[in-house]
């Protein structure tokens, strides 16, 4: 009879601490919860807010950019011819740079994960940067110009990082799907990408492949601003 | 009586086992989001910087943008004055599209198989992708520069880049800062690690004096007859 009563003590103790413990998880998560969504949403906003006011600047300096062109070739339509042979070179440097927006015929491949499944590692349903690297691979191998990942242009320093669920390009995260635009032979640009490695292993695994030609598809040029300057600093040309 | 408390005592054992097993749920649901929760805060800050200091530049760029214009409208800017600030722009320019041979403190990384299996083009384009991600300025796979459209593929026992074949070992050159372009490589679980599991060697060395040539000028490598200017 007292060893029962003394059963009873111990587990209406424990049944206390558990019950005071709970509600205290659960009161500390939803403090938690609060503070995490709103600085998550006020730096979304204050993000949305830079990449806006970003796009406003790029406009504006276009625009004085062409002004600038076209100031100059006033002045060489009045005097000097060489200027305006300085400028259509500067011009064609610039497009094999990708820093102007070119258009041309070629494909157009959108890629999505796959639907999810609960037998498979997660981790076999998702875009891979590797994916991403090997498809541009691809597409290069196969004559492409000129290429952009969900308008993102692809310039020769342009890197892939996979970064979670999402995909860091230039300077940008893009969450899926992933829209990958080529400029090239579309024919050769569609044959090599449906031949290839990387898009029957991803089709393997269900993720969404679409392929397809198209014509006047355009690329806009690279949005990373960076002076030209910068992006050389450390190379010392060597004459030959 | 006996059966009563019983009961009771069954009752109670039960609920507090629930209570347990849910307390122990919550809690490591909630660690799970916290842990995801911070994360995202985390890359938030990261992108929110990088935007703010591009807009920077940008701002930058657009005054002293304003402030040429206004030089050329006035006229303050001789003919001389624009031909030359052209020219320097072109220079650039062909530096950056890799038309020029360049010099410059970097990093030489030696790639061959120890085993049986070939080095695969995978391998070749994660190091790349690494030191892209490092802000690398020139890079060259056995000298042949890598531009914006330069492949990389394994046929057989060689590697076609810049529509040439290339063998074994294959010598990776970059410029940028050798430090930093080292440790990107030789991160724990980083690229070395992974090679390595495959068999594959990399040896890596810092130079001051890196030298990469200028991009094969023969009209097969860079090619833009397909692109049309948008207007």
């Amino acid at each position: 009879m007292r060893e029962s009563k003394g059963i009873l003590f111990v587990t209406f103790v424990l049944l206390g601490m558990v019950l005071a413990m709970q509600s205290r998880t659960i009161l500390l998560a939803k403090q938690q919860n609060v503070v995490g969504q709103t600085s998550v949403q006020s730096l979304s906003a204050e993000l949305e807010h830079e990449k806006n006011e970003g796009l406003r600047l790029q406009e504006e300096l276009h625009k004085l950019e062409e002004r600038e062109a076209e100031i100059m070739r006033q002045i060489s339509n009045e005097g000097n011819p060489m200027i305006n042979e300085l400028l259509n070179k500067r011009h064609l440097l610039q497009t094999i740079n990708g820093f102007t927006d070119v258009e041309g015929s070629g494909v157009i491949i959108t890629l999505d994960d796959a639907p999810a499944r609960n037998e498979m590692d997660p981790s076999q349903l998702i875009i891979h940067d590797s994916d991403i690297i090997n498809i541009l691979n691809e597409l290069r191998a196969a004559g492409a110009q000129a290429f952009a990942i969900n308008d993102e242009r692809i310039i020769a320093t342009s890197k892939q990082l996979c970064a979670g669920p999402t995909i860091l390009i230039n300077r940008n995260r893009y969450p899926v799907p992933y829209v990958v635009k080529a400029i090239g032979d579309p024919d050769e640009l569609f044959n090599a990408l449906e031949q290839s490695e990387v898009v029957t292993i991803m089709r393997i695994y269900d993720i969404q492949v679409s392929i397809r030609k198209e014509s006047d598809i355009v690329i806009p040029r690279y949005r990373a601003y960076k002076n030209t300057e910068s992006m050389i600093s450390g190379l010392e040309v060597v004459e030959k | 009586m006996k059966l009563f408390r019983d009961a009771a005592i069954t009752v109670v054992c039960l609920l507090l086992g629930i209570i347990l097993s849910v307390q122990y749920r919550s809690v490591k649901i909630n660690n799970t989001v916290a842990v995801y929760e911070q994360q995202r805060v985390n890359d938030l800050i990261t992108d929110l910087l990088r935007e703010q200091e591009n807009n920077e530049q940008l701002q930058k760029r657009i005054d002293d943008l304003q402030k040429d214009l206004e030089n050329l409208r006035t006229g303050t800017n001789s003919e001389n004055e624009t031909i030359q600030e052209l020219r320097k722009d072109i220079e650039e320019l062909e530096i950056l599209a890799g038309l020029k041979t360049v010099k410059g403190a970097g990093i030489i990384v030696t790639i061959d198989s120890m085993g049986l299996s070939p080095v695969d083009d995978s391998h070749i384009l994660t190091v790349l992708n690494e030191l892209k991600a490092t802000d690398v300025q020139a890079l060259a796979v056995n000298d042949e520069r890598i531009i914006a459209t330069t492949e990389v593929r394994r046929a057989g026992s060689y590697m076609m880049v810049n529509g040439r074949k290339l063998l074994p070992p294959y010598i990776i050159k970059a410029i940028a800062d050798p430090e930093k372009l080292e440790n990107s490589l030789t991160i724990m679980a980083g690229v070395v690690d992974t090679l390595k599991y495959y068999d594959i060697k990399v040896d890596i060395k810092q130079d001051e004096n890196v030298i990469i040539p200028a991009v094969r000028d023969d009209g097969t490598v860079l090619r833009y007859d397909l692109l049309e200017p948008v207007h």
